[in-house]
């Protein structure tokens, strides 16, 4: 009877958090101690139904590409200083903006202000981060010059390819993701900016924070905090535009005028008339032939409302990519 | 706070003020129940009680489940009609709208060479009526191990069969399927990208 009594006295009474729903590419960091570094496992997103694949090291340090459903811990090796536009979460945390050199600093004499070391060291804490991005691969157009436009003057002829390259999706760790500019039409079709054959989008953000009052050469290590700031949250598709056969196609175009300086010899108007034709002609003949891609996800572009003071990422229903 | 040393007897001491104590303390206990969402664990020292909150958990449309050899898919419309595996809708509501047995589609082939295969959706797209085709084989659900790398490459021969992958399993071995990843968590429609029909995300 004692030992009944016992058993159903109360102990304890506990209440679990309820889990958010883990979305795809939801990015853990951890760190690895015996290779004193942070790595990070994605869970695994799809992109057009395929796995992703990320390049890592096995034991022996041979590279090889494995899938993210295999769970590869992708080491973060490479980071920047986040002294600019803080993120109000890590203003939160004590992480201020660098401040532009004193009046004072600079009658003393220093010229150098090294980026990220707060003004006052004391309690202040180091921001750094990487970024992991989302790489698709495509075919791209070529273009060869049989006459080139400026030789003649019109009448250019060239000849259109595709350079082929299969399509694959990989998770690549990156210091600092900016994204591909668009280059103009005539660049293109000059061929002066090679098309990558590439697609990008960012995945995650990983921000690292650093213990309080160290200095900039402080290195990141295991008393160093990550935090993870999600940009994609939906597997994805890779949409290729454009005619990707690989017969290549003789073009005559005629590009009098393209792109050329306003010639100060000739009458203004004409001149820019004329420009203005053969503009259009060249973006009406790359916004028909060239090949593009485009990652999209489901999902409004625009994340829900959130108090960013609390939290890096916007809840659920979560933003997606047009 | 009473302990179990207070209700014994030792030898030569009376026991019925131990009783008396020992009832008191039950009465004074009362008894505990767990109810929804509460679970008791009742140890020898003690009981604990854990509370699990509902969770917003999100399913999604398609939700591919593994049962032995076999899978379901949760409900999820192409152009707001529901597949059908073996002329059965996948949710197992006839044509009166009488809730059947879900039907399940036996996994027979096995995984490719990346021990992968896939559960799809493959629409027969009627051009000419700009819709589904109406048959039992227009919208259905099957089993592939050789997706397509391309979306647009999807077409199989019959340049108006368009297939999405709804989830893929990975294999532990030629045989057992460890683990179902979902891939796609919303309806669907028949979508044209520059005259390629494509599956895409109901907006």
């Amino acid at each position: 009877m004692v030992d009944y009594a016992f058993a159903r006295r109360i102990r304890s009474i506990m209440n679990r958090d309820a889990l958010e729903w883990s979305h795809a590419w939801k990015t853990s960091v951890v760190w690895n101690a015996e290779r004193e570094r942070f790595e990070a496992i994605i869970k695994p997103g799809f992109v057009n139904g395929l796995d992703v694949t990320a390049r890592v090291a096995n034991d022996e340090g041979e590279f090889s590409d494995v899938p993210l459903t295999n769970y590869p811990a992708i080491p973060l090796a490479s980071t920047r200083e986040v002294s600019a536009s803080v993120n109000l979460f890590f203003q939160s945390f004590g992480v201020v903006e660098t401040s532009e050199p004193t009046v004072d600093q600079l009658e003393q004499g220093i010229t150098e202000v090294i980026e990220g070391l707060p003004t006052d060291e004391t309690d202040q804490r180091r921001l750094v981060a990487t970024d992991l991005v989302l790489q698709c691969t495509r075919p791209s157009t070529t273009i060869d010059w049989t006459v080139a436009p400026f030789e003649t003057g019109s009448q250019a002829t060239f000849v259109l390819g595709v350079k082929q390259a299969e399509q694959t999706a990989k998770i690549v760790p990156m210091q600092e993701w900016k994204p591909i500019e668009a280059s103009d039409a005539l660049s293109r079709l000059e061929g002066g900016i090679e098309d990558s054959g590439l697609d990008e989008c960012l995945v995650a953000n990983v921000f690292f924070l650093s213990p309080p009052g160290v200095g900039i050469d402080y290195p990141v290590g295991a008393d160093w905090q990550a935090f993870v700031r999600h940009d994609l949250f939906w597997n994805a598709e890779h949409i290729v535009s454009g005619n990707v056969s690989p017969a290549p196609q003789p073009i005559s175009l005629n590009l009098a005028g393209v792109g050329a300086a306003a010639n100060a010899q000739l009458i203004v108007n004409q001149i820019l008339a004329g420009q203005n034709d053969a503009d259009a002609a060249v973006l009406q003949f790359m916004q028909a032939n060239e090949i593009k891609g485009r990652i999209t996800t489901p999902g409004s572009a625009k994340p829900a409302d959130f108090d960013m003071t609390a939290r890096l990422d916007p809840p659920f229903p979560y933003k997606g990519r047009s | 706070m009473s302990t179990a040393r207070d209700f014994y007897a030792t030898p030569g001491e009376p026991i019925r003020p131990k009783l008396a104590a020992l009832a008191k303390h039950i009465s004074s206990m009362g008894g505990v129940q767990s109810g929804r969402g509460i679970r008791k664990h009742v140890y020898k020292y003690g009981t604990s009680m854990v509370s699990d909150p509902a969770t917003s958990a999100f399913v999604g449309a398609f939700a591919v489940r593994m049962s032995g050899d076999a899978v379901t898919v949760g409900h999820g419309t192409v152009d707001d009609v529901v597949p059908k595996i073996d002329g059965d809708p996948i949710d197992g509501i006839n044509a009166e709208g009488e809730q059947g047995s879900i039907p399940s589609l036996v996994i027979e082939d096995g995984p490719n060479e990346q021990l992968r295969s896939w559960v799809c959706v493959e629409v027969l797209y009627d051009e000419a009526k700009k819709g589904i085709a109406e048959d039992d084989e227009s919208l259905i659900i099957t089993h592939r191990n050789d997706l397509p790398v391309k979306q647009e490459a999807a077409a199989t021969g019959d340049p108006l069969r368009i297939i999405k992958p709804l989830a893929m399993l990975v294999w532990q071995t030629d045989s057992v399927v460890s683990r179902v990843r979902q891939i796609t968590f919303f309806d669907q429609r028949v979508v044209s990208d520059n005259g390629t029909l494509r599956l895409a995300e109901s907006a």
